[in-house]
């Protein structure tokens, strides 16, 4: 039995793995970690992962396998064909804050300036902080006396759930309040649910934050001022209080004025009041944003490309137009996308999970932690660490972990954005949910929520199969009839490869995002 | 002593990860299956392993038996031949698919895993507690819950 750390999000979960001789067989649920053991569906779903096939074992080029030597030597020899200038690097989340400072340090040694996170999850833009925002901790969440929850958090991290349900149970005077456009299993625990129009949320935080700071002008989230004003009155009466704010991909229109009006209202609060942003992955942003090398390569800036992580940017195909115009490209991967391998010919190297690599990573439960990695790497993998200094050839010194930078956020901008910001029109809107039980498709099949009023003019059943169409592909999903979706919204779940690949990327406002979309609907026979 | 699987519904959130605990500890589908009563509650499923179990008495080829120790009701499936009578007899309905897809045995309560449930020892939030009939009359599982209901029926 081998003690690990899960790192599917940054909560940091402990649990137990059974090991053979073929690797990871199952889990054994040993009561560790501030989670006591327990994990939401994604954290079950470790020795699958660990043990996937699609795990690459060997450099590939071309869909080649290769040496790990050759494939150095051909990436050492690449960056010299360019200048600083032009050549990128990027990150996800996989990384260690060690191998995090390592890659830092690597592009300084190379004159490579521009680094950029690659992870492209809205949640991302939570790292982007307003300069008055008290971040909240484990132990604020279970003193708080009332929760201001953003977002279907239940779903998301259930692991979060039974601290906030104690506090909620514990007084009569202890409250929840939860905002969102869906009837999700969160708002099933609110005692206000405040329930907005589709994308509409940052107008209603928005508002909120007005009326904290006493300002009445016309509210623009299209919540009564009675509704609010209640709402409002109690988290500044509450003797402590957290806002919580989690963000799913394909659901809101500005993920940057989500995040940020998120912030200003938590800040706008009286008294002992602190803001929690909860995510998959914890990914520090770079000196530049992802778009920004996204237009660089359309651009023909920049003709190299170096990726440190677990996978993205293959992960989106909507990305590879962008990726096709590089000249170079090689990239650390978990797991090869089946159909990623037929068609993007770079170099590709095999990397680790943090459960194989260990280090440390910034954790929701217990802050900077070291990864319990019991199990042993898959063989033919090598950490990021010793990628880079092989890559540096073995040129770098041993960097002591920096802090990482946080970006801070631009207030006047958020605002001006939340004022600009269009929601997405048209008969059917495509939009994304995150649920820990989706994760990777693994444990259920792609489905598409729609209300019954949508079913019955779609002629389509619980359970018919339909086709749903955007511009940049199409998928079938069966179909689920509930009602706390609202009209004209097809809601997917964006833990599927399916439901992922339909959404637009949008680099135009200079961030990366998918937002909500509108798409065409067929039923199938 | 007999042990059964309970659900506090005030804790249930439906995040099904006791479904994908079962799940995975089958290495094929899982025998819990969370059900909805709309977002108000979340009820998950499994065999309640009853006193007197009608699936046992509904199948015709004895493939069925409850263990006189642990009061677990497992299934043969060297014995059982697919004529879904027991999942026609189970007044819970948890029986469904499981036998037509012919998966080997019905929720046997992890076979009296020292640690208990999977789970229940997965369940994030608490909501599934493994307790002794004594320790279940001592437990207050659903409160809050038929509060809460009343005033989501108000709305
Ligand atoms: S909450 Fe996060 S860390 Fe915990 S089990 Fe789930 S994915 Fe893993
Ligand atoms: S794991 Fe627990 S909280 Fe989640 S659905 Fe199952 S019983 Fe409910
Ligand atoms: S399958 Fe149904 S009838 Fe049989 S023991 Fe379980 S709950 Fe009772
Ligand atoms: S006790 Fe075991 S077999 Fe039964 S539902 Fe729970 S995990 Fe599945």
């Amino acid at each position: 039995m081998q003690k690990v750390t899960c790192n599917f999000c940054t909560l940091g979960c402990e649990t137990s793995l059974n090991e053979s001789d073929i690797g990871v067989v199952d889990i054994k649920y040993s009561k560790s970690g501030a989670n006591e053991g327990r994990l939401c569906s994604r954290g079950n779903a470790l020795p699958i992962y660990l043990s996937a096939n699609q795990r690459l074992t060997s450099p590939l080029r071309n869909g080649q396998e290769i040496n790990w030597k050759d494939a150095f030597n051909e990436i050492i020899s690449a960056l010299k064909n360019y200048k600083a200038s032009e050549i990128a690097i990027t990150y996800d989340t996989n990384l260690t804050i060690e191998e995090y400072s390592l890659v830092s340090e690597f592009a300084k040694i190379k004159g490579i300036t521009k680094l950029a996170s690659s992870y492209i999850e809205p949640e991302h833009y939570f790292n982007y902080v307003l300069p008055d925002v008290k971040i909240a901790n484990f132990d604020d969440v279970k003193d708080s006396k009332t929760f201001f929850i953003i977002g279907d958090l239940f779903s998301q991290f259930p692991v979060i759930a039974k601290a906030i349900l104690d506090v909620r149970y514990c007084s009569k005077q202890n409250r929840i309040f939860v905002l969102d456009s869906f009837v999700t299993s969160t708002a099933g625990f609110a005692d206000t649910f405040i329930k907005t129009d589709v994308g509409k949320e940052a107008l209603v935080l928005l508002d909120m934050a007005n009326l904290a700071k006493g300002k009445t002008d016309e509210l623009k989230g299209g919540i009564e001022h009675s509704v609010l004003s209640g709402v409002l009155n109690s988290l500044n009466e509450s003797e402590k209080a957290v806002v919580i704010a989690s963000n799913s991909f394909g659901k809101t229109t500005d993920p940057m004025v989500f995040s940020g009006m998120a912030q200003y209202f938590a800040s706008s609060l009286k008294g002992d009041k602190k803001f929690l942003w909860l995510g998959e992955s914890a990914s520090v942003p770079g000196n530049v944003d992802f778009s920004d090398i996204l237009s660089g390569i359309k651009k023909k800036e920049i003709k190299c490309l170096l990726n440190f992580g677990a996978m993205s940017p293959v992960y989106y195909p909507q990305i590879w137009d962008y990726l096709d115009e590089l000249e170079f490209m090689a990239s650390t991967v978990t797991m090869m996308p089946e159909l990623a391998k037929n068609r993007l010919s770079y170099l590709f190297m095999p990397t680790t999970l943090l459960t194989e690599t260990g280090g440390t990573i910034k954790t929701f439960f217990d802050g900077e932690k070291k990864v319990i990695n019991g199990v042993k790497p898959l063989s033919g993998t090598k950490c990021v660490g010793e990628i880079v200094y092989a890559l540096a050839e073995n040129k770098i010194s041993v960097v002591s972990p920096g802090k990482p930078v946080i970006k801070e956020l631009n207030l006047e901008e958020v605002l001006s954005r939340a004022a600009n910001m269009v929601i997405p029109q048209g008969d059917y809107i495509l939009m994304g949910e995150k649920t820990a039980y989706q994760f990777k498709g693994l444990f259920s099949e792609p489905i598409v929520i729609m209300n019954s009023h949508n079913a019955k003019k779609l002629k389509v059943k619980e359970g018919s199969v339909v086709e749903i169409k955007s511009s940049v592909g199409e998928s079938e999903f069966k179909v689920n009839i509930s009602d706390k979706v609202p009209e004209r919204v097809l809601l997917v779940s964006t833990e599927l490869p399916e439901a992922r690949s339909l959404f637009e990327l949008n680099i135009s406002s200079g961030i990366c995002e998918f937002p909500p979309i509108e798409v065409s609907v067929c039923k199938r026979d | 002593m007999q042990k059964r699987l309970v659900v506090d519904l005030d804790y249930c959130i439906g995040c099904k990860s006791c479904s994908s605990a079962c799940k995975l500890t089958f290495k094929g589908e899982n025998r819990i299956v969370v059900s909805g009563v709309e977002t108000v509650a979340y009820l998950p499923l499994a065999c309640r392993h009853c006193e007197d179990a009608l699936c046992l008495r509904a199948c015709p080829k004895e493939a069925i038996s409850k263990d006189k120790e642990t009061g677990i009701v497992s299934r043969s499936s060297f014995k059982c031949v697919g004529c879904t009578s027991c999942i026609y007899a189970c007044p819970f309905g948890v029986l469904d698919s499981m036998l037509l897809r012919h998966i080997p045995d019905k929720c046997n309560l992890c076979k009296g895993d020292e640690d208990g449930p999977n789970c229940v020892s997965s369940c994030p939030t608490g909501a599934l507690k493994f307790l002794t009939d004594e320790e279940i009359t001592k437990v207050q599982v659903g409160k809050q819950f038929v509060s809460r209901l009343a005033f989501w029926r108000r709305k």
